[in-house]
Order: C-alpha cells, then sequence, then structure tokens
C-alpha cells in the first residue's frame, strides 16, 4: 500500500505546512518500516496514527505564518484587516458603540417581531398531518356560531363509519373544579374532559412524558395531566398510577404530557376520562382527521342531522343546525372568533402591523449603521490612501470595509441576543404569551436572524464601501472630497428619521389621550361594588338559588343580590321578529334575569306596567330605549315579539317596560338595542351570580360570599371579580397598541438621535476647515451652532408637514373604531415638531461644540 | 546570545545532531536518543525542537540524499551553526566549574 493514501498521514498533509511535509512524512514512514519489523500491522498502523496524531501541535501551526507568506496571502490579508479593525474601534471607541447601540436596538426589536409572528403563524402546525385536521362548527337557529355541536350529533359521527374519517377526537369542557391530592385542595380551570377510549392525543401531538401512550384514555374514571400539575401534586415522584380526587369521584393519574406549547389554541392541564360525566354534557368539540380532501362531504353530513326525517336525533328545535364549518386546525387561532373559542384567537391586522413596523425599525437602524459607517470610514481616508498607494486594489478595499460591517452586524446580533434574553420575561408580560429561552434560541429563528443581520452587514456596508474606494488617492490624501449626491443621500435617510419620530410620538400621545378620554366617560352603570361570582351555573333549582340568595342578604352589608350577564361578559344575541316587521333581526343582545337586576346595577326604569306594578307575570320582556328608538315604535308597551322566528311554533312575548340606555361593551361601541327577559322564579343561573356590597365593608363581604358560597358549593372553586376591573378587559387591545405606540416612540427617538450624531459628527469633520476661517473672521460660537442646524430646520419641516397628514389619516381611521372619541388637535403635531427642533439643536450643538471649542488654528491646520 | 536560555531537551537534541553529523535528522534523532539515553521521545516532539531551534539561529538545515526506505524523499539534515556549538561549549565549560566546586563530585 502506498504510504501517502494511508488516512493518517492525508490528514497530517491537510494540516502541516507544505515545506515541512517532507522530511516528515519520510521520517513516519521510516518509523513505519521499523517498528513493522518488530510488531504486526494492526499495531504499526495504529502506531503511525498516534505518531502522526501527534504533530498536531501548535509548534507546527504557527511554522504557517512564519515561514510561509505565499500560500496564506488571504489569511494574512484578513487577519490584518481584523487588526486594524480592532484598532480603529478602539480609537474611534464612542463612534463604533453608538453605531452598535442603534443596531443592536433595531436587531432585538427584530427579533421579538421574529418571536412573536412566529409563535402566531405557527399556531397548531406541530401536529402530525395538520393539514388534514379540521374541527366542526356549527351555527343554531338562535343566532350565534359555536365550536362545538351537539352531544348527539358527536357521538353519532363518531359511532357511524364515514369514509371521509381516520380518526376523530370529541371532547367536552369541564368548569373549574376542585382537584384533592392528600387532602389538599387545587382549584383547577383549565379541564378537558373525554369518554373512555376517545382518540385525543392521537389527533394532538401532545408529547406524552409519562403512562403507557396508547392507553392513556383507555380506562373510565382516569386522568392525564401536564407537567407542571404533576410537580405541584406530587413535587418530583412519579405520579402515574397514583389516585386522586376529583370533584366528587376518585380518579387515577394515567399519564403525564408535556406542558403545552404556546402555539397551539387548545388550553389543558387536566384531561378528565369519564363516561359518566360525558354523559350528562350537552355538547362537545369534534375534531378528525380527514381522508381524502374534500370537506363538502363532512358539511353534508353534519347538517344532515337538521333533517328530522334522515337523522332521528333527539334534538331540540331550539338548537336546530342552520349551518356548518370545517375549519382546518392551523386556520382556527387566526381566522376563527365564534363564541366560547378554547382560546381568545389572534389579530391577524396586529400581526401585520407588527411585522411592518419590525421592517421599518430594521430600515432605520440600517441607514443609521449606514450614516455612520460612513463617517467612520471617511475619518480613515489617509489609511485609505496608503493602502492604495501601496498598490491595494479597489476590490480588496470594498472587501476590507463589508468585511467590517458584517462582523459589526455579528456582534451586534449577539449583543442584540443577550439583551433579548433579558427582556424575554417583560415581552411574555406586554404580550400574554409565555416565551422561554428555548423559544429564542430556536434553530429556525437563530438562522434568520443570522440570515439577516448578515444582510443588514451587506447591505448597510454597501454604499460606503462601494463609493469610498472610487475617491482619487490624492483628493483622500486632502479633505475634499465632498459629493452632493452623498449629502443629499445622508439628508433625506435623517429626513425620514425625522418623520417617523413625528409620525409615531404624536400618535402615541393622541392614542393615550383617547385612552384617558374613555376611561373618564360615563357607561350608565352604577359599577361601583358590584361583584360577579363567575359561571354560577352550577347552582341549580329556582329554591336552592333564591336560599342562596336570600343567605347572602342575611348581612347588613350585603346591599343587592341579582343574576345574569354584564358588561365585560361575552355578548348573546337572538332573532327575533317584532310586530309589524317581516323579517327577523338579529342586533339585539339578551339577557335573562330576575327581578333586581336593573336596581343592581343602578339602571333607570323609563315607564311601563314593569315599573308601576307590584305583581309581575311569568316572564316580563323590557327592552331599552334604543331598541325601541331603531324600531320607531312610538309607544312600545304592549307590543308583541316572537322570539322563536326560525321554529315553526311561533313564541310570543310582550314588552312590558322599557328602561335608560347603558353601555354593555366598550366605548368602541354605541349602545346597543337590548332585551331583557324578567323571571321571578329562575330554574338557573345564567353566567353570573351578582352581588352589590358596601364598599366599606369590602373585607368582611368578601368574606360572607366565600363562605355561603362554600357551604352550597364545597366542591366547586369561587371563582370572583368587580364587574368593574373585568369591563378592564375590553380595552385590554387598545392599552397594547398604546403601550406598542410608546415603546416604538421612545425607540424612534433614540435611533433619530443617533443618527443626528452620526450625521453632525461627520459633517463637523468635513467642516473644520471652514469653521477655523469663519471664527477667524469673527464669527460667534453662537452664530456657528445655528449654521450647523439651520439645515436641519428645513428637513424637520418637511418631515413634520408629511408626517402629520399621514398621521392624521391613520389615527382618524383608528378612531372610527370608538363611538366616542377625541378631536384631534393640529397644534400636537407643530408641538412635536417644535420639540424635535430643540432636541435636533442640542445634539447638534453638543457633537459640534467640540470642534467650534478648539483653537481655530489647529483647525487650519486640520490637514 | 544574551538572554538566550537552552532547554534540557534542547540540549539533549543538539548533542545528538552532532554525534549524528550528516545523519542527524528526525528518526535517526529520536533512535540516537533511545539508545544513547534509554528514553523514549515522540518523532513530532523531535521536528518541533528542531525547527525551534533553527529559528533561534542554533541549528541551520538542508535537504539531504534520497533513500529507499523513504520512499523516495528527501531528509532535512540538521547541522550545529558556530553559535549552537559555541553555546554548547560554553554551556559545558560552565557546568564544569560549578561542578568542580562541589567536593562530592570530585570522584576521578
Amino acid at each position: 500500500m502506498n504510504f501517502e493514501k494511508k488516512y493518517s498521514i492525508r490528514l497530517l498533509k491537510l494540516f502541516c505546512p507544505k515545506e515541512l511535509q517532507e522530511s516528515i512524512i519520510g521520517d513516519l514512514e521510516e518509523q513505519y518500516l521499523i517498528s513493522r519489523k518488530t510488531k504486526s500491522k494492526l499495531l504499526a498502523n495504529l502506531l503511525l496514527a498516534y505518531n502522526t496524531m501527534r504533530f498536531f501541535r501548535y509548534g507546527i501551526f504557527k511554522r504557517h505564518s512564519v515561514n510561509n507568506q505565499s500560500s496564506n496571502a488571504t489569511f494574512n490579508l484578513l487577519w490584518n484587516y481584523m487588526i486594524v479593525f480592532v484598532r480603529s474601534a478602539k480609537r474611534n471607541f464612542t463612534f463604533y458603540s453608538i453605531n452598535l447601540t442603534g443596531l443592536v436596538l433595531g436587531l432585538t426589536v427584530v427579533l421579538f417581531a421574529l418571536l412573536y409572528i412566529k409563535n402566531e403563524t405557527t399556531y397548531d402546525s406541530f401536529h402530525t398531518e395538520s393539514d388534514k385536521i379540521y374541527r366542526i362548527a356549527a351555527q343554531r337557529s338562535y343566532g350565534p356560531w359555536f365550536p362545538s355541536i351537539e352531544l348527539a350529533e358527536g357521538k353519532k359521527l363518531l359511532t357511524e363509519n364515514h369514509t371521509w374519517m381516520a380518526e376523530a377526537t370529541f371532547f367536552s369542557r369541564m368548569l373549574e373544579r376542585y382537584v384533592t391530592v392528600d387532602g389538599k385542595k387545587f382549584a383547577e380551570p383549565n379541564v378537558l374532559l373525554v369518554e373512555s377510549g376517545d382518540k385525543f392525543f392521537e389527533i394532538f401531538d401532545f408529547k406524552i412524558i409519562g403512562g403507557n401512550s396508547k392507553e392513556l384514555t383507555k380506562n373510565t374514571n382516569s386522568i392525564v395531566i401536564s407537567e407542571s400539575l404533576a410537580r405541584k401534586y406530587f413535587g418530583f415522584e412519579n405520579p402515574v398510577g397514583k389516585s386522586v380526587h376529583f370533584d366528587s369521584i376518585n380518579v387515577k393519574i394515567s399519564g403525564v404530557f408535556e406542558d403545552l406549547p404556546t402555539n397551539t389554541h387548545v388550553s389543558l392541564d387536566l384531561l378528565l376520562v369519564s363516561n359518566t360525566y360525558f354523559a350528562s354534557k350537552a355538547s362537545g368539540l369534534f375534531y378528525f382527521r380527514l381522508n381524502g380532501n374534500d370537506t363538502k362531504l363532512v358539511r353534508d353530513a353534519v347538517l344532515g342531522f337538521s333533517d328530522p326525517e334522515k337523522s332521528q336525533l333527539d334534538v331540540d328545535e331550539e338548537e336546530s343546525l342552520i349551518d356548518v364549518q370545517i375549519q382546518n386546525i392551523k386556520d382556527i387561532h387566526l381566522g376563527s372568533n365564534l363564541t366560547f373559542e378554547l382560546k381568545p384567537g389572534g389579530d391577524k391586522t396586529q400581526l401585520k402591523i407588527f411585522g411592518l413596523v419590525a421592517f421599518v425599525i430594521l430600515l432605520i437602524s440600517c441607514s443609521n449603521f449606514t450614516n455612520l459607517s460612513n463617517a467612520i470610514f471617511s475619518k480613515r481616508r489617509k489609511e485609505m490612501a496608503v493602502r492604495k498607494v501601496l498598490g491595494s486594489k479597489k476590490s480588496s478595499l470594498t472587501l476590507q470595509f463589508l468585511l467590517e460591517s458584517i462582523i459589526m452586524a455579528i456582534i451586534g446580533l449577539v449583543i442584540a441576543y443577550i439583551i433579548s434574553f433579558y427582556l424575554l420575561p417583560f415581552f411574555s408580560q406586554f404580550t400574554g404569551i409565555g416565551f422561554t429561552i428555548k423559544h429564542l434560541f430556536d434553530p429556525y429563528l437563530l438562522s434568520i436572524s443570522i440570515v439577516l443581520t448578515v444582510i443588514t452587514g451587506l447591505l448597510s456596508g454597501l454604499y460606503p464601501s462601494l463609493i469610498m474606494p472610487q475617491i482619487k488617492i490624492l483628493s483622500l490624501f486632502k479633505n475634499d472630497f465632498r459629493t452632493q449626491s452623498k449629502i443629499n443621500v445622508r439628508k433625506s435617510l435623517v429626513t425620514v428619521q425625522f418623520f417617523l419620530l413625528i409620525g409615531l410620538g404624536s400618535s402615541s400621545f393622541i392614542i393615550n389621550q383617547q385612552l384617558t378620554y374613555l376611561t373618564s366617560l360615563d357607561s350608565g352603570l352604577k359599577k361601583e361594588g358590584v361583584v360577579k361570582l363567575k359561571k354560577a351555573w352550577s347552582l341549580q333549582g329556582s329554591e336552592t338559588i333564591k336560599s342562596f340568595k336570600n343567605k347572602l342578604l342575611s348581612q347588613s352589608y350585603i346591599l343587592n343580590v341579582s343574576q345574569g350577564y354584564v358588561p365585560g361578559d361575552e355578548d348573546y344575541t337572538m332573532s327575533y321578529l317584532p310586530e309589524g316587521f317581516e323579517y327577523p333581526l338579529k342586533d339585539a343582545l339578551t339577557n335573562t334575569t330576575d327581578l333586581n337586576y336593573l336596581a343592581l346595577l343602578g339602571v333607570e326604569g323609563k315607564h311601563g306596567p314593569f315599573f308601576d306594578e307590584e305583581q309581575h307575570p311569568d316572564v316580563s320582556l323590557l327592552v331599552n330605549e334604543t331598541f325601541v328608538k331603531n324600531l320607531g315604535w312610538d309607544d312600545p308597551i304592549g307590543k308583541k315579539i316572537n322570539i322563536r322566528p326560525d321554529a315553526p311554533e311561533p313564541r310570543y312575548r310582550e314588552v312590558r317596560g322599557v328602561f335608560s340606555d347603558y353601555n354593555f361593551f366598550s366605548f368602541h361601541q354605541q349602545v346597543t338595542p337590548q332585551m331583557i327577559f324578567m323571571r321571578e322564579n329562575l330554574q338557573y343561573v345564567n353566567q353570573n351570580i351578582l352581588v352589590k356590597i358596601n364598599m366599606a365593608h369590602a373585607k368582611e363581604s368578601f368574606e360572607w360570599i366565600e363562605k355561603v358560597w362554600d357551604e352550597y358549593q364545597p366542591d366547586i372553586p369561587l371563582n370572583y371579580a368587580f364587574i368593574e376591573d373585568d369591563m378592564q378587559y375590553a380595552y385590554e387591545k387598545d392599552r397594547r397598541t398604546a403601550n406598542t405606540s410608546k415603546v416604538l416612540a421612545f425607540l424612534a427617538t433614540l435611533l433619530s438621535i443617533l443618527g443626528l450624531v452620526g450625521i453632525t459628527a461627520f459633517l463637523t469633520t468635513l467642516k473644520t476647515k471652514e469653521i477655523g476661517i469663519r471664527k477667524i473672521l469673527g464669527a460667534t460660537t453662537g452664530n456657528l451652532l445655528l449654521q450647523f442646524s439651520r439645515e436641519y430646520f428645513s428637513l424637520i419641516a418637511i418631515a413634520t408637514l408629511s408626517a402629520s397628514l399621514l398621521s392624521y389619516t391613520f389615527l382618524n381611521s383608528w378612531l372610527e373604531n370608538f363611538a366616542y372619541r377625541i378631536n384631534i388637535n393640529p397644534v400636537i403635531f407643530l408641538f412635536a415638531g417644535f420639540l424635535l427642533a430643540i432636541i435636533a439643536f442640542i445634539t447638534v450643538s453638543l457633537e459640534g461644540l467640540k470642534v467650534i471649542r478648539e483653537n481655530p488654528t489647529k483647525a487650519l491646520r486640520h490637514e | 546570545m544574551k538572554g538566550l536560555v537552552l532547554g534540557e531537551f534542547e540540549e539533549l537534541v543538539m548533542l545528538m545532531c552532532m554525534i549524528l553529523k550528516d545523519e542527524a535528522y528526525g528518526i535517526n534523532i529520536v533512535e540516537e536518543i533511545r539508545i544513547k539515553m534509554n528514553r523514549k521521545v515522540n518523532l513530532s516532539a523531535v521536528h518541533v525542537t528542531l525547527y525551534r531551534l533553527e529559528d533561534k539561529g542554533l541549528v541551520t538545515s538542508h535537504m539531504g540524499g534520497v533513500t529507499q526506505m523513504r520512499g523516495g524523499r528527501r531528509k532535512r539534515i540538521f547541522e550545529l551553526t558556530s553559535t549552537g556549538i559555541e553555546m554548547l561549549k560554553d554551556l559545558q565549560e560552565k557546568r564544569q566549574t560549578i561542578l568542580s566546586l562541589i567536593p562530592e563530585f570530585k570522584l576521578s
């Protein structure tokens, strides 16, 4: 065998300098032959490999640079560039750090935007064959769309053999219940319920980390819990096989799944497998994996249930199906926003704005980077001149500058990552998504951000690195390489920043003004001291409800008790056909409650027998003023309304009173028409029990409420809130917009100042001589500063004008979301422009003073 | 010469070079050390030491003749420069002087 073909020798050739190779390989072969005489071939080979490996040492590598200039010229050149870069960064430390700061700001924003966008757009795409997983959503005859179908319908789908369905899961939601572990009670809100044998974990790819993954849902009266729940209950013990008490039954833990990822529309901590519980449910959510690709088949099959002859399903007429949607699981988060979704849906527009803003910020920081790099490079024109004189090519100068910008960009990315790491908890809080380090260091995000960074470095470095080397050597040694065009490019970059600063700053101000205005408005309710006990459906039967209410009222600080929907809850409309109308209407908010409702909320009754008489029929229908106004009725009292227009048998209710308008929703909307059905003895609780308490005795009141609740509902956790706090959720999105705009305005200000510093520093070095001459001729410092800042004032004027026009249009369309809104005061824009002028003057002065203060003789000798 | 310090292994390699004369190249030095000193050294260590000595100007090298054993490759023969020889001599003399001052070493 040829000695040179041996792997170890080949390897040696890779790292060993050429001129040493001959003698070293020769020695190795000789040594090999000596050892072959006494040792086996294998041993000799091993020995050779070992001896060769020993050459892998510093004493050999360093020969590369000492003796062999020619073959490593590129390496040396790059090394030289690096050294020059480090030296110049040390010399112009302030400049480089300003430049880096701007870039880091931009990259951090982009990183967060990418994080958010990635999370929002990849919802539920991690399930196997997620393209094939669908959900059935249904519209009922009383109006709204639900993500769920009736229990009977779901069961029928499961038992029938449909060719279009590969697998399916049918699960229901559970209200908050207690789980008791070793005598300790835990309230669990995120509970889903399936029948035994359900294929929940075959449809959803949630990672199973404990238990037999094939038999998780096999037995009734068992539960599968999340990892964090297992921690909470048992610490680090293995929970699988243990028994706990759920609500009123004993259940066995059959498995543990990893906490759900942030990008799924399902929220789940505990999956209960129980046939008895399931049988008591009215509806459930149906997900299935499609065979083939025809969703129309599914739609037809489900719609067939509404045909009484075909289906023979015992579904209440009121609940009959009108329409069916087959939704792909990946489209649910951004595309579906039905009543009672598992998780509130995302917002496509917000996502687009987020992406756009991130892009714009990246653009600004890129332009800043270009500007400042330019300034730095032009400070190094002597270096360039010398390089050129010594025979450097234009292309190698371009390479040098490009390399420097890319290195800067990568350093920026590393710092941006470190900053994002520390800001991540705040960002999670801000977006309400539980981001962790895992999301930040996701390979996809990492690779995109690296590519983006390199592109940023390339693009920003391209302009200076292409322009600078073109300048003639002589003018590099002198000081005049000002060309009009370049200054204009820089000026337009600065103008863009001014534009953004004014636009974002004034918009943020006006958005916050609008929010303050909203909170100062009167909704027409007396919200103070009104507490709602949420989802109190478990109280059943009119006698129980009545005694519960009376028990609460037995203390003097409980002022009133009622029930029903209140502002802050989901809206609920149903179709109705008023007397004299041909087509049913759907726009009225409906609510069934007891007689105390209006009094408790402080809503005034206008007129009608309901408010005058002592005795009431079983049901009284009340409407609000807007309802009357919309229908154009003169006297609504006694008018009849068919509340079942879609059913074959109509059901009429007579209007017995009118109450004054109050705002059920946020002030985004005008007051909507409203119908309230008053019943003396309700058999069930409509969403909430409402309690008005004396705020002077808030603490005692809450203790009393809890005590009474535990007496009536020992197994169900109490969940209460002031309705005022709950109503604030309606403004959650607006508050987020306001906060985002504040952050962005702050960033824009920072970036603009950085940009200004950059361009001023650059221009002052160019104008050093001019300053010297002016000073000798008698110009004062003030004169010079004004001279410098003057050119920005025109830029600011242009930016103010264009930014105000654009923000005015944008803000106007934003304000149209609100029924109650402020007028935009144009003075705000002028003020923003004025403020910017002051900022610009200060920045320019601080930067310019350094040069202006100097002795003019020094300035004249500048070259 | 000032400031130049010679390590023990460097001195050993230089001595071997002097003994081997025209045959002073990598593997031979390793073998010679093994025979004369009963000490196993690694080939790469010898090579690196020789290059370092060359940098210090104590040895020079030239490419020698071709042998069959080496698959037609030339050897790099090392040879002490006058500075190198001076340094070794100087070192020996000083050592001798010091040793002569120690009674225990005055054996013969």
